[in-house]
């Protein structure tokens, strides 16, 4: 005890001289999780809209006019080539070509079909995706209310419709659901690479070696060397906490408790694999490089980034593998959802269970001799 | 080689880098990161990041339980998209679903949904949707609008054998990637996004190893020049840089479809010019930092994520915040990014990307006079 | 120390110590015995093993074969009882060089188990030791190079160790710094301790009171300096003034094997001679008949010569196999 203490005061002093380091454990999360929080929307919006309006009535004016009137196709005031829209794409000026023909009016008067061509930009599926279904859709509903408005006879007698309720997020704001999920790669990264860096260091330095002829046991050695990032770790998900109320009005819907324990949970898990790289690490820079060739996947196949649902089947067991899979879960249940420990506990058990061995064979492997 | 034929300042940069060299091919942890992470990544990427649906899990609440109510539900699952993952009683249970991450959205089919068909009435479906899941919830949004529509229309056609007659057809050409792949759109960004990192990550931990090491102090004791140094440096970096654009895009273009539409020697051109940006820019943090610590978690803060985050590789930059948008201006990757796809996917020419071309040339430039003026030949 | 049981037991035993490297023998079949309050060093050029041997000896490597008994303890099955009774100090620094003195001497103490009033203490008593009082403060890595390494012999010193394992601890000190270092060493062997220093500095072993000398793994002489050079540069030793120096080698060289060797030394020469071949006034003659002005004084052997000596036999009984 007396030792584990010694190595706990130590670690602290320490880290609390190195003022670059203490920025990189405190300020460095919360920047990047405002940055984050901001930079990350998925709203497709101000759709780069251009329209070639060879009709140039009143009327076909009008029809422009709606269809960028609530900003998700945003009109490109430009000198357009209408007889190449093609080009407009291709140089990424617009995102989106519409073109109305010529005698559109005079078609919709006399009741005859007009085709509109659309041209859309499919390099981004989401934004193109979004594009197709959102014009579509604006000329849906025009031919629903120009045949209302003339009581065509043979329109369609009645309706199945759709009535969506959206829980937890009703606007569908992006930050919501990606706080809680920069969270967990925020803790990832600051906890683990600081612990794969703090032991890789000592072993450079030659300070494992004088701390490996006292009788201090492993043990209570390395939970004194991890015990303080794991404080940080806790230090920083309160800020988080806060940040994520202030700042992007992410609501906390579930237990507080189920919160801090979760983390707890999560940091035995990135702890212990930061101990993991460093027992297979000789130097700070081997530490790093394989700490980048864990962190990389681990955060792509987590879910928190792009929805495990999406991944192809043989991909989506192992991300059962992967803690932040769990954390993941488990921060925006309880944070967003509301989740309860009945409903996360399969989350908590994938995490302990992780946790427990990653922490158990690190430290099994974690020789102080160095033979 | 003979280098005897070779001025001596050109010698001189030669041996740094044929040092340089041996450093890179004797460390096999550093080798494994420069080609076997972009493969990985490019293979975790190409399928893993996807915003498709595909199988995505839905509770149903049937509180009508008739032919036409369960007809609803085979037609909703016939084509893969949508998952029945729980049957429920009651639409309470529904929350209970989402808290535990079962299911991303619920259908509740309505009593008297089939009554009201055969009455000619119009019904509604009640859709709940996780909102908490991000892009999901959107996507889910979309497409069971769009099937309840085609439902819908379905229903009346067979009921009243009647059609709506649209005045304005819409003609949609989805141009570049008429299928939606993601893959096709995230490949040409991982290009940029892992040579970025390799790049950065290498030169800036390898030099500020040696300013630790105090290599570089015995470096200056010779009659080597700056530029000699950052050039020498530089150079193998440059041609891993190279065979890991090559790599990589021989991966996309054979396991992923993705097409080379534009001109590979303006592609060539365009990487080689943002390889040397972000070689610079790795060698600017170690000349700053000389520190290896500090200069990898400078390289993680000033280039994973930008890259990530800031240059449009996922999320699109007209999205962002107006200071966030200007601020990505400063970021190589951005201008890269833009070009990549443009060449690769559209076909896009120099007259089309210059303005881009600009962007990655004048970070090039800065980085590397930054570093060079940082050199100072004093060991502080 | 007094209720040890093991007083009167050797401090350390070493019998058929061994350890290897993949096929390479680091250490093969060394043994030596060290005396409780004995001053012991252990030389050898680099590489030779000595490293390896006091690693073994502190429970940091695990031999290959043989055995080591530290404090009459077995090192292989009880590690960490060996550990609380030695110090050990590594030729690599093993300091934290963010932390001040103080800090490090308490972090160490911490990890021998000391602490409160005991601690603070001792702390107070170490930095007396080492004459670091006025610097406790200060930031270790803004310490100069020999004053650093008092602090780490402090460090090895906070729980009384009874055996110092000190492995090349002077390592590019200077020579008062290296002084004052051993006298504090040697003051705790007064006390009782037994001290184990591995050098290169041969001025540095003359102090021990046995010396072990290592080369290619193996301990090839072990005796006190006084014994290893009447066994090893047996003989009378002359230094001599003059201005013709490779003319008179050549001629004492032709008196093989009545001179052992010949060696520039300043402007003029070292020689080793069979004992009693020349008196101060023989010499003198001799000289004379090449240069009028030469002069000779009487040398006497170091370890220097010993060193010497024993490596090129060790090479040449190399080379023969």
């Amino acid at each position: 005890m007396i030792a584990f203490l010694a190595v706990l005061r130590k670690e602290f002093l320490q880290i609390f001289r190195d003022k670059r380091l203490l920025a990189m454990l405190l300020v460095a999360p919360l920047v990047q999780l405002t940055v984050f929080g901001f930079a990350v929307n998925f709203d497709v919006d101000k759709i780069k809209t251009t329209i070639c309006d060879l009709d140039g009535t009143p009327t076909s004016r009008s029809l422009a006019q709606q269809l960028t009137a609530d900003g998700t196709f945003q009109l490109i005031h430009a000198p357009v080539d209408c007889t190449n829209p093609q080009n407009e794409i291709r140089t990424g000026r617009s995102e989106t070509v519409v073109v109305v023909p010529h005698n559109t009016t005079v078609n919709i008067l006399k009741g005859k079909a007009t085709p509109i061509q659309v041209l859309v930009d499919g390099t981004n599926p989401v934004v193109g995706r979004f594009a197709a279904n959102g014009i579509s859709g604006f000329f849906a509903s025009q031919n629903a209310s120009q045949n209302a408005s003339k009581n065509v006879p043979n329109s369609v007698p009645f309706h199945i419709t759709l009535n969506p309720r959206v829980f937890f997020n009703p606007e569908m704001r992006s930050s919501i659901f990606m706080v809680p999920g920069v969270a967990v790669l925020i803790l990832l990264v600051v906890t683990m690479v600081a612990t794969s860096i703090g032991l890789a260091r000592e072993k450079e330095m030659g300070t494992l070696e004088q701390v490996a002829v006292t009788p201090i046991g492993r043990f209570a050695f390395l939970f004194g060397k991890v015990l303080p990032f794991v404080i940080f770790g806790l230090v920083d998900i309160l800020a988080v906490l806060v940040l994520s109320m202030i700042i992007f009005h992410v609501p906390i819907r579930g237990s507080l408790i189920l919160y801090f324990v979760g983390t707890c949970f999560y940091l035995l898990n990135t702890v212990g694999l930061g101990l993991f790289v460093s027992t297979i690490s000789k130097t700070q820079q081997q530490a790093l490089l394989s700490g980048f060739l864990i962190l990389m996947p681990a955060m792509l196949l987590s879910g928190i980034l792009t929805p495990i649902v999406s991944m192809p089947w043989w991909m989506q067991p192992i991300t059962y593998l992967n803690p932040l899979r769990y954390f993941g879960e488990i921060l925006r249940g309880v944070m967003l959802k509301g989740s309860t420990f009945t409903d996360l506990a399969p989350s908590f058990l994938g995490l302990g269970i992780f946790g427990v061995c990653i922490f158990t064979m690190a430290t099994l492997r974690f020789h102080k001799t160095s033979t | 080689m003979n280098l005897e034929n070779f001025s001596p300042s050109v010698r001189r940069t030669l041996a740094i880098s044929e040092k340089e060299t041996f450093h890179i091919l004797r460390d096999l942890r550093a080798l494994a990161v420069s080609f076997v992470l972009p493969i990985v990544l490019l293979v975790l990427f190409g399928y893993g990041v996807s915003f498709d649906l595909d199988k995505a899990p839905l509770a149903i609440v049937d509180l009508d339980n008739t032919p036409a109510s369960h007809n609803l539900v085979r037609n909703l699952t016939a084509n893969q998209e949508f998952l029945v993952e729980d049957w429920l009683k009651d639409p309470n249970d529904v929350v209970t679903s989402f808290r535990r991450s079962r299911t991303l959205g619920a259908l509740v089919i309505p009593r008297h949904f089939s009554a009201n068909i055969e009455k000619g009435k119009s019904t509604d479906i009640q859709l709940l949707v996780d909102g908490s899941s991000g892009t999901v919830a959107g996507s889910l949004l979309g497409s069971l609008a769009a099937f309840v529509q085609s439902e819908s229309e379905n229903i009346a056609y067979k009921k009243t054998l009647q059609k709506s007659r649209p005045l304005l057809k819409t003609e949609v050409t989805l141009q570049y990637n008429p299928a939606l792949q993601s893959a096709i759109f995230f490949v040409p960004g991982l290009v940029a996004f892992v040579l970025a990192i390799v790049a950065v990550l290498l030169t800036s931990l390898t030099v500020a190893k040696e300013w630790e090491r105090g290599n570089m102090e015995q470096l200056f004791a010779t009659p080597v020049t700056r530029l000699e140094v950052v050039l020498g440096k530089l150079l193998p970096y440059l041609a891993i840089g190279c065979l890991q654009a090559l790599l990589v895009l021989a991966v996309g273009m054979g396991v992923f479809d993705v097409p080379m539409v534009g001109n590979p020697l303006l592609l060539a051109f365009a990487t080689l010019l943002f390889m040397i940006g972000m070689l610079g820019h790795g060698l600017f943090l170690s000349v700053v930092t000389r520190n290896q610590m500090l200069a990898t978690l400078g390289a993680a803060f000033t280039t994973i994520l930008p890259t990530i985050l800031l240059s449009g590789f996922l999320y699109p930059i007209s999205n962002m915040p107006r200071i966030l948008q200007v601020l990505s201006l400063i970021f190589p990757a951005r201008y890269f990014m833009t070009i990549l796809r443009a060449i690769l996917l559209k076909g896009s020419t120099f007259q089309d990307l210059w303005p881009h071309f600009i962007g990655l040339a004048a970070f090039s430039i800065i980085v590397i006079a930054g570093a060079r003026a940082r050199f100072v030949r004093r060991i502080a | 120390m007094s209720e040890n049981p093991m007083q009167n037991e050797n401090a350390i035993h070493v019998s058929n110590l061994e350890r290897k490297f993949g096929d390479f023998f680091a250490v093969r079949d060394v043994n030596f015995e060290v005396r409780r309050g004995e001053f012991f060093g252990y030389l050898g050029a680099n590489g030779a093993g000595k490293s390896t041997t006091i690693r073994m000896l502190c429970g940091l490597l695990a031999p290959t074969n043989g055995t080591a008994l530290v404090a009459g303890i077995d090192v292989a099955k009880n590690p960490n009882a060996v550990k609380r009774r030695i110090g050990y100090m590594s030729q690599k620094f093993s300091l934290y060089p963010d932390l001040p003195v103080e800090e490090n001497l308490r972090f160490f103490a911490g990890a021998y188990g000391l602490s409160g009033k005991t601690l603070l203490h001792k702390i107070d008593s170490i930095l007396d030791e080492t004459g670091l009082t006025n610097h406790r403060k200060t930031i270790t890595s803004e310490l100069a190079g020999g004053w650093q390494q008092r602090v780490a012999l402090g460090n090895s010193l906070l729980h009384n160790p009874e055996i110092l394992f000190l492995d090349e601890p002077t390592a590019g000190v200077d020579p008062a710094s290296r002084r004052e270092f051993i006298d504090i060493v040697k003051h705790r062997v007064q006390q009782g301790a037994t001290a184990f220093l591995t050098t290169h500095y041969l001025d540095e072993a003359e102090f021990c009171e046995r010396v072990g000398l290592m080369a290619s793994g193996r301990l090839v002489t072990l005796g006190s300096p006084q014994e290893l050079k009447s066994r090893h540069v047996p003989g009378d030793f002359w230094i001599l003034q003059t201005n013709r120096a490779q003319q008179i080698k050549k001629q004492l060289l032709n008196m093989r094997p009545s001179v052992f060797s010949a060696h520039p030394y300043g402007k003029g020469l070292r020689v080793r001679t069979v004992s009693g071949l020349f008196d101060h006034n023989s010499l003198t003659h001799f000289l004379h008949s090449f240069d009028a002005n030469a002069i000779c004084a009487k040398g006497s052997a170091s370890l220097d010569d010993v060193f010497h000596t024993v490596v090129k036999e060790d090479d040449n009984t190399a080379g023969e196999k």
